[in-house]
């Protein structure tokens, strides 16, 4: 039932309870009994409140309130109606004073830097800059370049602001390579060779543009020129911009033609993550004209004509994420698409159970309470070894003494006491069925 | 706990035209009608100290200059709180240097207090000071923000609003602010009480 994250959970919490709808104070109040550290946090947080609140906060005396009032309308009245404060309050003279000529001083130096600064560097075209984040601006002239990528200097006819630009020779970015017999390990390593280059355990290279990632007992070869990278055996993710020279993945039975795109290729399956691919037969007919983003294709078994079955990878827990995501924003409908979608896939146990609480949920945020009850005791039943259907069966209690049918309220808490007698919500229950015997 | 607004409507119309003329005391009559609500936002937002009542004088202040163009589409008390928050948000740049001296938040007359309770007071009060010490050392609009929404209890929407900024950059500022307090004040051994296991004051 623990459908609330964290996250999800403490930023609720910041809103006062009285702030919360009654769903969401439920799904809090839940999360918040089963979580350690949303419990720490939830009482710290109405800890401080209250101490901001409480008495050590003084106010101040009627007196000093009255003198304030007072001294304020006596000071607005004596300096006469040019009342130009608006929103804000006005600046001691010394201060906007002291304010312009520290900003005078600022402009001055800098235009002074500027000028030191480009006198010295007008030669190579450069300005001193902080070095990029990792991965950003590989080509960009005021970089210093990242550890293991070599920049090299351009011919005088290149264009001033793009002097330097990056060494596109193929170079091993991390892991471990063999290539000719000779193992290269240290990240920036160039490669001489890029025939038969293997990975044992996988390793990162940077290929021209393209950033490829060679799996366990994997083996490339990578023409730059032909900008084709044949896979010999293994798997091979790649990432790649887009360019007017398509890159190539060559399999004995296919060729994977780039359009911009990440992807992952074995010599049977090609799974295509970001952008598009195309893939071909050896001679160049057409296997699949488009493999679009979250598709995969793979070869029929050897000896029969290979077919191309476009299938849509559906990734059930994004769905499921994607589920609680809208309805921690109280949106229902999406999240009932999602899960419709989810469920009509083979879920495993957990999974189907975290829908069939989420659907509860939905109906509980609609205020369909007697609905939400029924679809947390058909969780609580189908997944009682589970920790979800234990959850699910104390919403269920608590539900429905919340909806006032004590006896069922009763009969639930009892029944989770007797089938859960460990069960995290154990006190709860044994609290409530006290209070409902009352 | 948000405050209720009450609707510039609720406010007699001739007392806020009599504001808008400056007239004494039709301005002395409203804003010690909403003085205690203003007063509540300041301590919550500036903690207490002897900054408040230069605060609240501030903020008065800037009411009654700005009254004649207070146009009555927002409620009276919206429109006030929006302006003690500038108020606070000036005084917070102001360099600490430049501020007044801090006396510390414990009376002298408290030494002597042997009153039930009076330990619990300090003790609370002591907290108080290491909570706003904290608070204090959040950059100036994630303290904000998440003084508004934490304490104030005002929704995320009504604090954008008072602060002129998106919803979801006043989401992304109460996080952060909430945050760096919580890890500030988990170490403090002042504050430790606060958590779990440390025994409620």
């Amino acid at each position: 039932m623990n459908t609330l994250s964290c996250k999800e959970t403490q930023r609720l919490l910041a809103q006062r309870s009285s702030g919360l709808v009654e769903a969401d104070r439920l799904r809090v109040e839940l999360h918040v009994s089963g979580c350690d550290a949303c419990s720490e946090y939830s009482t710290a947080l109405a800890r401080m409140v209250a101490l901001v609140d409480g008495e050590a906060n003084e106010p101040l005396s009627a007196r000093a309130r009255k003198r304030a009032i007072v001294g304020a309308v006596s000071a607005a009245s004596d300096s006469g109606t040019g009342f130009d404060l608006g929103l804000e309050v006005e600046a001691q003279p010394r201060f906007r004073i002291t304010w312009q000529l520290g900003a005078v001083a600022v402009a001055a130096a800098a235009v002074a830097a500027f000028f030191i600064m480009n006198d010295g560097d007008d030669e190579i075209g450069t300005t001193a800059a902080k070095p990029p984040p990792p991965g950003i601006a590989l080509s960009r002239n005021d970089a210093p370049p990242p550890p293991g990528i070599a920049l090299s200097r351009t011919d005088s006819s290149a264009k001033p602001g793009i002097a330097l630009s990056r060494n596109d020779k193929p170079r091993l970015l991390s892991g471990k390579v063999v290539v000719a017999g000779i193992a290269l390990s240290a990240a920036g390593s160039e490669l001489t060779q890029t025939k038969g280059v293997s990975s044992r355990a996988g390793a990162e290279l940077a290929l021209a543009d393209a950033h490829v990632v060679l799996g366990k007992r994997t083996t490339i070869d990578w023409s730059a020129t032909s900008r084709r990278l044949r896979l010999r055996r293994g798997r091979v993710a790649v990432k790649v911009k887009s360019s007017e020279r398509k890159l190539r993945v060559i399999t004995p039975r296919f060729h994977v033609v780039v359009i911009g795109t990440s992807f992952a290729v074995t010599h049977r399956q090609v799974e295509v993550y970001k952008g598009r691919v195309k893939v071909l037969t050896p001679s160049g007919a057409v296997l699949a004209e488009r493999l679009e983003a979250g598709s995969r294709w793979s070869m029929v078994p050897v000896g029969t004509r290979a077919v191309a079955p476009v299938k849509k990878v559906v990734d059930t827990a994004k769905l499921l994420r994607q589920a609680r995501a809208a309805l921690a924003k109280h949106q229902v409908g999406p999240a009932r698409e999602h899960l419709k979608t989810a469920m009509a896939q083979r879920l495993s146990p957990a999974a189907s159970a975290e829908a069939g609480t989420l659907l509860a949920e939905a109906a509980l945020i609609e205020g369909k309470l007697a609905q939400a009850t029924e679809l947390y005791l058909r969780v609580a039943e189908r997944y009682r070894n589970l920790s979800a259907g234990q959850n699910a069966l104390y919403a269920a209690a608590r539900l429905a003494a919340k909806r006032g049918s004590k006896p069922v309220a009763r009969k639930l808490f009892k029944r989770y006491l007797e089938r859960y007698p460990k069960g995290r919500f154990r006190q709860e229950a044994a609290s409530n069925l006290v209070r409902l015997a009352e | 706990m948000a405050s209720a607004e009450p609707r510039s409507t609720q406010v007699d119309p001739e007392l806020i035209d009599a504001c808008r003329r400056g007239e004494r005391d039709a301005l002395e009559r409203v804003l010690r009608q909403y003085s205690p609500a203003i007063e509540r936002l300041l301590l919550r937002l500036a903690g207490p100290g002897p900054d408040l009542e230069d605060l609240l004088q501030r903020t008065m202040m800037a009411i009654v200059q700005a009254f004649p163009r207070f146009r009555g589409e927002a409620a009276v008390q919206s429109w006030m709180m929006r302006i003690a928050v500038n108020v606070v948000r000036q005084h917070w740049r102001v360099p600490e240097k430049r501020k007044r001296v801090k006396l510390g938040l414990v009376p002298v007359d408290d030494d002597v207090d042997d009153s039930p309770g009076a330990d619990v007071l300090t003790d609370q009060r002591r907290q108080l000071t290491r909570l706003f010490h904290h608070l204090e050392k959040i950059g100036e609009k994630k303290r904000l923000a998440f003084s508004l929404h934490v304490f104030e209890g005002l929704s995320i929407e009504k604090v954008a609003a008072l602060m002129g900024a998106s919803k979801a950059a006043t989401k992304s500022r109460v996080f952060w602010a909430r945050r760096a307090l919580m890890a500030k004040a988990k170490k403090d051994p002042a504050l430790r009480p606060l958590f779990l296991g440390g025994e409620a004051q």
